[in-house]
């Protein structure tokens, strides 16, 4: 008379969770489909600008062009990181990733790091600890 | 020589605004001028606290207004709109801007932006102990000058500089407004030129906004200015003429009119800082990195967090716990039988005067004030972390992990908090930033099953299946976070769709030690403030349900002397039986239980009890005289004290185990006989509906009265309904399938 019950939580359990994770899929399709803004700025032309992702931690690099929104531009800008701004990688776990800028740090979302364009400074010493592309 | 305060009566108080980033060590400033002369609230419509404060200096008095934290003073966020809202609707009389001084370039953005609004203003160099701690050396006068308003360097939180700011202050409010005007460049200034006189021909114009700072404001494309204006008389033309102009000179510069002039105010501010702050020593990797290297590590960052969480977990209930049980206990005893002492010397012993006062008034304001320790404990934690700077590192690291479900990193801490009792979950949505963010967490956090929920699950597991208790409590707690995964999902796609802001930008403030007496304000203003909010309505809903149980019905009993299935509050809970039949459990006593959980999810089994006429054996205590029941309420506070500190220990260790419902038999007995014939024979399948219902159904009026102060009217009401809904619907759900798969 028990087990029917456990299985009745089961169900339910395992039904929430395939509903979850349906729900879920499609926000990230719909997310797929709504492009970042593509007009006229194309920020990787310019050689050894590269995406802010791809800088290890302790970089420094020249914040070079924002590709993002302009809502986004605006937020940025007032915590100080405006184009040619010095900037610094503080810590990149994978998640956000911890920048030093204009002497506080400022968290910025992985999404976000793709869209910002940097210049490494003096490739000299920091070339060696990027990723081979 | 007396120095005799006397304060001027006669002059109107002079209106400060403090205005600054968030972390610039503004609230500390606040706290430290007004200590505990002040009133905590919300701006109106809005989730933001509104903190104001009055100070007599030099016998003047000065009501301080301190505004939130704001990077800039457009209008994209909340905060930022309610300082511009503030500075234009309420001209303060002078603004104080509180500057970080070991990150003055950033912090200089926003003040360019304060002083542009042409109210007089000082500048407060805060934190001086950090900046000289990090070799930064300041020319004081220089920077003044530039700026064009005083500046004083404070170490708010030793109360250095603070007299120096209020005569500084108070000095600047009789000066008028100055004019300071940042040099935009040839381009720009030529538009702003051509603006300024058509701005000022409109005088109904320049009664509301000042005219440069209109000037420039219109030519970087603000949201809602534009809108404002063209409400004002003449004000349409100015919004077309400011649009060519913005146009001609985009044109001209090749770029946004808003980046340039953005691009020009830290330009400014660069040279600025270059001819003023001198830095003695090159800062290498600085404390504060080195610790985030580690708290904020792919690796230990999650568990640190988790670590955190718990500790936070088991402040709210552990170590709040004695305390509540200590209140409830003096509450209950010696102060009950003192009234009914004092009401039979006035002939009134039996009479449902004692009734009222002892079951409705005393047990709702013991309902009110059982959440004090828990609001004080919780807010203790929420100090300690925000004011360390350890709760912007959770957020960053949680931050992954929670946008899979669309919250943000901070939306983690209410609902953890949540588990332990969703009225301190509800107010501790205040640690997340954005509106929308705060009331999606918000109507979540009452599908974490709270403290006192549990004893329901224990009894009813009891009940119906002994063999499975754990793993069934253990569902229950699971479909609570899955539920409300799904509700979040469901309402970003509909009622609060997420805002253009896609992924994390966030300060992290330095970590810094943190301050006691800060935290003690923290605690003892939110505290009095939920006191001031929410006490009413819980005790409201206390009495009612006293009433309803006091009046007869049928002709049986008198007045609040009834049997309890003779009240109306029987009769009440007969109609809902209807609505619970096809749940498995329609009858009037499960019925009246749910309706009394609506006040508290805790007196769900006493009314249990007392509908099944099983009362369950409540400590009596022998009346004793009042010398002992003054030593009673001494030693339980002694025994509450030694609680306490036992509890703190265990914040550590896991203490599972305890709370073992020790339902009486009879009552048992009683429950499942009703639950067998209400379901049709399947009470097992009725008692897992019920279990469901209790923890999907509407929260308490607690939390209802703490979603009202925090989220607004109308989205308590939404939980209240929309929980009630999603219930049924589960409960029906679980029922319907556990008794078609025989249960």
């Amino acid at each position: 008379m028990m087990t029917p019950v456990f299985w009745t939580i089961v169900a339910v359990v395992v039904g929430l969770s395939i509903s979850t994770a349906a729900v879920m899929t499609r926000r990230r399709d719909s997310n797929r489909h709504q492009s970042p803004v593509d007009e006229g700025l194309a920020c990787h032309a310019v050689p050894g600008w590269r995406p802010l992702v791809d800088c290890p931690r302790n970089c420094d690099a020249c914040l070079r062009c924002l590709h993002v929104d302009r809502c986004v531009v605006h937020r940025l800008r007032e915590l100080g990181l405006t184009p040619g701004t010095e900037i610094r990688v503080v810590q990149d776990a994978g998640g956000p990733m911890l920048l030093s800028v204009r002497g506080s740090r400022v968290a910025l979302g992985r999404d976000l790091a793709k869209q910002i364009w940097v210049e490494i400074d003096s490739p000299a010493s920091t070339l060696d600890k990027l990723p081979v592309t | 020589m007396v120095a005799t305060e006397t304060i001027a009566t006669d002059r109107p108080a002079i209106s400060i605004a403090l205005a600054g980033n968030p972390n610039a060590g503004k609230s500390t400033l606040f706290n430290t001028l007004t200590g505990s002369r002040q009133h905590v609230g919300n701006w109106p419509g809005k989730t933001v606290e509104r903190k104001t404060g009055e100070l007599v200096h030099n016998g003047r008095r000065v009501v301080i207004t301190d505004l939130p934290g704001a990077y800039s003073l457009s209008a994209y966020t909340q905060e930022e709109s309610i300082t511009r809202d503030f500075l234009l609707a309420e001209r303060p009389d002078v603004v104080v801007a509180v500057v970080d001084a070991a990150n003055l370039e950033r912090n200089l953005y926003f003040v360019v932006q304060l002083l542009e609004f042409e109210t007089p203003a000082v500048i407060v160099l805060n934190m001086m102990d950090v900046a000289s701690r990090r070799g930064l050396t300041f020319d004081l006068g220089k920077l003044s000058q530039a700026l064009g308003s005083p500046v004083v360097p404070t170490i708010a939180r030793n109360e250095d500089g603070l007299d120096e700011v209020m005569s500084a202050a108070v000095g600047a409010a009789s000066l008028s407004s100055q004019l300071f005007a940042l040099d935009y460049g040839p381009e720009i200034e030529g538009e702003i030129d051509r603006l300024l006189p058509e701005i000022e021909r409109h005088p109904a114009v320049t009664d509301q906004y000042p005219a440069r700072w209109l000037a420039v404001r219109l030519l970087e494309d603000e949201p809602d200015i534009a809108s404002r204006l063209s409400r004002l008389p003449g004000g349409a033309g100015l919004v077309d003429l400011a649009e060519k102009s913005r146009m001609q000179l985009s044109q001209a510069l090749g770029e946004d009119v808003d980046l340039v002039i953005a691009d020009r105010r830290y330009t400014w501010i660069h040279q600025l800082v270059a001819r003023v702050l001198r830095t003695e020593r090159e800062e290498s990797i600085s404390f504060s990195d080195r610790i985030d290297h580690i708290i904020t590590s792919r690796w230990l960052g999650i568990p640190i967090f988790m670590i955190a969480m718990w500790v936070v977990f088991k402040i709210t209930t552990d170590v709040s716990a004695p305390w509540v049980d200590w209140i409830d206990g003096v509450l209950s005893g010696p102060i009950s039988r003192w009234t009914l002492v004092l009401l039979s010397a006035a002939g009134l012993g039996e009479s449902w005067i004692a009734s009222l006062l002892v079951d409705g008034v005393i047990a709702g304001v013991g309902g009110v004030l059982a959440f004090v320790p828990v609001l004080l404990s919780l807010y203790f934690a929420l100090a300690v972390l925000e004011d360390s700077g350890y709760m912007a590192r959770g957020a960053f690291v949680m931050d992954r992990l929670m946008n899979r479900i669309g919250l943000h990193g901070r939306s983690f801490l209410p609902l953890m908090v949540g588990f332990g009792c969703s009225v301190p979950a509800i107010y501790a949505t205040r640690t997340l930033t954005n509106q929308r963010d705060r009331i999606l967490t918000g109507l979540l956090v009452p599908f974490m099953s709270c403290g006192a929920r549990l004893p329901v699950y224990v009894l009813f597991t009891a009940i119906f299946f002994p063999a499975q208790a754990s793993l069934i409590i253990m569902g229950l707690y699971l479909l609570g976070i899955l539920v409300a995964i799904l509700v979040g999902l469901v309402l970003q796609r509909t009622l609060l769709p997420a805002t253009a802001a896609p992924g994390l930008v966030m300060e992290l403030p330095p970590y810094r030690l943190p301050n006691a007496r800060s935290i003690r304000y923290q605690m003892w203003l939110r505290t009095r403030a939920f006191l001031q909010h929410a006490a009413s309505l819980i005790l409201l809903a206390s009495l009612a349900i006293w009433l309803l149980m006091a009046v007869p019905m049928g002709g049986q009993g008198k007045f609040a002397d009834t049997p309890v299935e003779n009240s109306v509050f029987a009769r009440i809970s007969g109609m809902t039986a209807l609505a619970l039949r096809p749940l498995g459990f329609g009858t009037w006593q499960s019925g009246g239980a749910l309706i009394s959980g609506l006040v508290a999810k805790e007196v769900v089994i006493s009314t249990l009890g007392q509908t099944f006429g099983a009362e369950i054996e409540l400590a009596e205590g022998v009346g004793g005289s009042f010398l002992a029941d003054l030593g009673e309420i001494a030693t339980s506070f002694v025994a509450a004290v030694g609680d306490t500190l036992r509890a703190l220990p265990g914040i550590v260790g896991i203490n599972l185990g305890g709370e073992k419902g020790a339902a009486a038999p009879g009552l048992a007995m009683a429950i499942r006989n009703s639950f067998d014939t209400s379901s049709g024979g399947h009470a097992n399948a009725a008692g897992l509906a019920f279990m469901v219902f209790v923890l999907l159904y509407t929260p308490c009026m607690a939390t209802i009265a703490a979603e009202k102060h925090e989220l607004g009217t109308r989205w308590a009401l939404s939980s209240f309904f929309g929980q009630l809904i999603i219930a049924w619907l589960a409960a029906f759900a679980v029922f319907r399938i556990a008794a078609w798969l025989g249960g």
